[in-house]
């Protein structure tokens, strides 16, 4: 849309509006059908905001998605063609454009909702296919809350047709959507996908959306559009009261933000449009200043690097036998848990390595990196040498990631710069190639300028570069220790990219490892370096971050490191003497448990200590909830002492090299369209605690992938849980597919809603009223 | 529409959900409750959308007028009888309270089932919220009105909210949503019915005579009801 640098495009006005007006949209299956059912109306509203001044009408495709129009009795291609045709019937004739355009579906993705990433790419794509064919000159998806369902509609958008894309989304007040995404994870997230201009539209007027439109301004270098409402809706009626006078003088001020187009949302009309455009003809949008920040986001945060930023190393199976045990499980639980503790250590980023031989990488690398976004917000940097895993991961990431890494050499530059393009991916450069790591700073130097020229070639801008000028160890190459520091220094001056290291690789060889990598990160970060890939759960480490940040003046006034130490007091010593394990598990004391158990391990074995100390203090606990003595939370802190405890005797076997205690196989799952598990994760704890071993499938489980992972992990008892009566008939479908497939599997059922009878009706073996009763039930199926 | 919660939720209410016998938790979990319930206030955005309708009484059932949305059920007729009108709402304490729940059931289950109650309390206090917002703005002078009734409650067909959210724009308007198999996301979220007529009445709750959980109800079995009575 560069034409329009010399003159605003006017954008039109509300078409729900329009159609109220007339009197039409009501009792006749929705707005999207009237396409079809007066065609005639429809090119009049658009003609109307052409002549009004309208450079661009949007097609009446907002809700023509096949999840709302399912049951109209018309496909979404029949729709949006005749929705298409109305509004070039309108536009040709005046020699202007058609956008077509793409609503939200309606329903949340994951994990807030139940569609998933794909479902929602094919429905966007199917508007896409048929708005493309039927002659629209551009795509535009708008009123999105949910970042995540702007990438699958943009991805949908280029991938499907050659047409430009925009895409805008609705904010409140506070400069994030309904969904938490702020306007600056937009920006970032859209521009690295490539949309051609980006926006606000609805949900506020004129004067609240301005300082949201001035931050989107600060925040990307493309074209930015608005399309405010007629103010606010009243609460009563949700009528729009502004006039176009005093929505046009509301708009004035949007002249000197350097905006390229702007036109009127819900309750403005083509009174609004034509006083917009009298308001801007012949005045040129003033140039932005160009961005130039380095960003990386989710939707909820968008973090800026400009100096020491710390990425979190431990998600990476690299030496770690419980990592590589809970990813050959498929255990999302520990690379979670792993997540949380770095983000609450101090890590601002993670990153995600998840190869291992015999491992399917790419569809493991799209599973943790769903998983992660679910519950943790730091953004992600994906960690492969393999360019398909790093297809699948950057494909569902939901914001803007880092790729860690590429190189000098030119094949592995020719594979993964294309992706980190299409993607919006930030790329770590390692100076390395073909001939190893070269010794001296300048050869080092040499390479990253290859690395910064394929950017450039590839269009990476250079804020999204990051050049790795690599640890080498002290103990075997001292002289080299300083060629890395004069490298970082060389990078940053000369090639105003950013930079990034490993760390601990310093000390390798040597006592006290800490001590000589703290010291290397502080002379590092004094060098320049901007992110540091630590382990944050080593207090050390975090320390010289936040020393070498108030040394280096970007800790203002020290605030951070005086909230960090100023009253900080001797750690207390954990274990209370003369405390027992029962004790520690009954009142939910996980360092105790701990500590009671390194104890006890050296005094009998493992299994001993799990039949004959925990298992029976867990059954107290679990007396004591029947009688109604002690209380659901306080039975899952008791729970959470005994996880503490066995992680001790797991790992103690582990470092022996035996295999892992199980006193059975146990799948469990909340059943398809359900997600309420809540109750799930509760027995699944419990289940743990007894020694039994868990096949967590998650929730809003297909019945094919409970009966195939039945199989293929040879499960003898299956746990299905529901809450909705809605989602009772998928778990009966699922018990009935588990019974055709795999008649010795035993099945219980729990949820809400579910009762003993009606456990029996659907053909469950048994019900389970609470978790404690799930332990009853493994005991008879497992035998003790 | 905004609403606002106050510290603290109802603590009543909260023990209930609990499990706890008396009407305070017991000590040892207050601390952590009291945590729990800072932290959903905090995380919370609570809205909501509504909309009067005239009930229309037709060959087919009880309709809500100038829609194809039929209140199927003895239930809803009972409440809704001697109505002329009712007010549909929809609240929600939006999409930040099911990521905070995500995010504490891998951490820590004992704190995810207090931030769990505590978030169905402040959604409950949320529809309380909405009920008298909605009231204030579309009851008549001189009009009564009943209590609220919700799909899924007696024999209401859960399956009414993927007809109801669409009806009052509530994905636009507050962010709320329905999934195929009709569970509201964000998942603390309610919507009701409330009757009006021109003269006194009381609305019928559904009472248990419907109810799913009548076999198991551990508040039956007490000689309690649910749904604050």
């Amino acid at each position: 849309m560069a034409e329009h640098k010399s003159s605003y495009l006017i954008l039109d006005g509300g078409m729900g509006t329009m159609l109220q007006k007339a009197g039409i949209g009501a009792g006749s299956g929705g707005p999207d059908l009237l396409s079809l059912a007066n065609p005639k109306a429809i090119t009049a509203i658009h003609a109307a905001y052409l002549d009004a001044g309208a450079d661009l009408v949007y097609t009446n495709t907002f809700g023509a998605n096949r999840l709302k129009t399912a049951g109209s009795g018309f496909t979404v291609e029949q729709i949006v063609t005749a929705a298409t045709r109305a509004a070039l019937a309108a536009a040709r004739e005046r020699g202007k454009r058609v956008a077509l355009d793409i609503g939200p579906l309606g329903e949340l993705l994951e994990p807030v909702g139940t569609l998933t990433f794909e479902e929602a790419y094919a429905l966007f794509a199917e508007m896409v296919r048929a708005g493309a064919a039927a002659g629209a000159d551009l795509v535009v998806i708008e009123t999105m809350t949910d970042l995540y369902e702007v990438k699958a509609a943009v991805l949908a958008a280029k991938e499907n047709c050659t047409l430009p894309v925009w895409a805008s989304m609705t904010f409140e007040e506070s400069g994030r959507t309904f969904t938490g995404c702020s306007v600056e994870a937009m920006a970032a997230t859209l521009e690295g996908l490539g949309v051609d201009a980006m926006g606000i539209n609805c949900s506020l007027g004129p004067v609240e959306i301005l300082p949201i439109a001035k931050r989107l301004c600060e925040a990307t270098n493309l074209p930015v559009f608005v399309k405010p409402n007629a103010g606010l809706p009243d609460p009563v009626d949700g009528s729009y009261n502004i006039t176009p006078e005093k929505f046009c003088e509301q708009m004035r001020p949007y002249l000197d933000l350097g905006i390229f187009a702007m036109g009127g949302c819900c309750g403005t009309t083509p009174d609004y449009i034509r006083l917009l455009a009298e308001m801007c003809r012949d005045k040129t949008p003033p140039e932005r200043p160009a961005v130039c920040r380095s960003m990386v986001c989710t939707p909820t945060r968008a973090q800026q690097i400009d100096g020491l930023t710390v990425v979190g190393e431990r998600i990476n199976p690299t030496g770690k036998k419980l990592f590589k045990q809970a990813l050959a499980d498929g255990n999302m639980d520990y690379i979670l848990t792993q997540a949380l503790s770095q983000k609450e250590a101090g890590a601002r980023i993670l990153d995600v390595n998840v190869g291992l031989p015999g491992l399917d990488e790419p569809a493991m690398m799209e599973q943790v990196v769903k998983s992660i976004q679910t519950v943790c917000d730091l953004p992600l940097q994906l960690d492969s040498a393999d360019p398909k895993a790093l297809a699948r991961g950057l494909r569902v990431y939901n914001g803007k990631p880092i790729v860690n890494s590429v190189n000098g050499e030119r094949k592995v530059l020719d594979a993964v710069l294309p992706l980190c393009k299409k993607y919006g991916a930030a790329v770590i450069g390692l100076t390395l190639d073909e001939g190893g790591i070269p010794m001296r700073a300048e050869q080092r130097f040499e390479i990253a300028q290859r690395i910064v020229a394929a950017c450039d070639d590839a269009g990476i801008p250079r804020a999204d570069i990051y050049i790795d000028c690599l640890t080498l160890t002290a103990s075997a190459q001292q002289k080299e220790v300083a060629e890395t520091l004069k490298a970082i220094r060389m990078v940053k001056e000369q090639l105003g990219v950013r930079t990034v290291l490993g760390v601990s690789n310093i000390s390798f060889g040597l006592p006290n490892r800490e001590l000589l990598n703290a010291s290397f990160l502080t002379m590092a970060a004094a060098a320049g370096l901007d992110l540091a890939i630590v382990n944050p759960n080593v207090d050390s480490m975090m320390d010289a971050v936040r020393a070498a940040d108030v040394l280096l003046n970007r800790d203002k006034k020290s605030a951070r490191y005086l909230a960090a130490y100023a009253d900080a007091v001797p750690v207390k010593t954990a274990a209370k003497k003369g405390m027992t394990i029962e004790d520690a598990i009954y009142r939910g004391f996980k360092a105790e448990a701990r500590g009671c158990t390194q104890e006890l391990l050296l005094k009998m074995g493992e299994m001993r200590l799990i039949n004959e100390r925990l298992i029976p203090a867990l059954d107290v606990v679990g007396a004591d909830f029947e009688k109604g003595t002690l209380f659901l939370p306080q039975l899952l802190q008791a729970a959470a002492a005994a996880q503490a405890a066995f992680d001790v005797v797991k790992m103690s076997i582990a470092a022996k090299g035996r295999p892992p205690v199980s006193k059975g196989r146990i799948l469990i799952a909340t059943v398809k369209g359900d997600i309420h598990d809540i109750g799930k994760n509760i027995v699944k704890v419990i289940l743990e605690n007894y020694g039994y071993e868990i096949i967590d499938l998650g929730r809003d489980v297909a019945p094919e992938r409970i009966v195939q992972t039945a199989l293929e992990k040879e499960i003898r008892l299956v746990g299905l849980s529901a809450l909705m009566t809605t989602t009772l008939a998928s778990m009966e479908e699922t018990i009935r597919q588990l019974r055709a497939a795999k008649p010795d599997c035993r099945i219980f059922v729990g949820g809400a809603v579910l009762t003993p009878s009606y456990a029996k009706k659907i053909g469950a073996d048994y019900y389970a009223k609470d978790a404690k009763q799930s332990v009853d039930i493994a005991r008879e199926v497992f035998g003790e | 529409m905004r609403l606002t919660l106050q510290y603290p939720l109802d603590r009543v209410a909260l023990a209930r959900y609990l499990g706890y016998p008396s009407h305070q938790p017991p000590a040892r979990d207050l601390p952590l409750l009291q945590q729990a319930e800072r932290e959903i206030l905090k995380t919370a955005a609570p809205r909501c959308v509504f909309a009067r309708f005239a009930l229309a009484r037709t060959e087919e059932g009880l309709l809500l007028g100038g829609t194809k949305i039929l209140l199927e059920g003895e239930d809803i007729a009972r409440h809704l009888a001697g109505c002329h009108s009712a007010i549909l709402f929809a609240a929600t304490l939006g999409a930040g309270i099911d990521r905070l729940l995500l995010q504490a059931q891998v951490q820590d289950l004992a704190r995810s089932v207090m931030l769990d109650a505590a978030a169905s309390v402040a959604a409950e206090q949320t529809a309380e919220g909405a009920q008298r917002a909605a009231e204030a703005a579309l009851c008549k002078e001189g009009e009564y009105h009943t209590g609220r009734f919700s799909p899924g409650y007696g024999d209401l067909p859960i399956g009414l909210q993927r007809q109801l959210i669409p009806l009052l724009d509530a994905p636009r308007q507050i962010g709320l949503t329905v999934t195929s198999s009709a569970i509201l996301a964000p998942r603390k979220s309610v919507t009701a019915l409330i009757g009006i007529a021109d003269g006194p009445v009381r609305g019928r709750l559904a009472g248990c005579d419907h109810c799913l959980l009548r076999e198991k109800c551990e508040w039956r079995k007490r000689g309690m009801r649910c749904g604050g009575a």
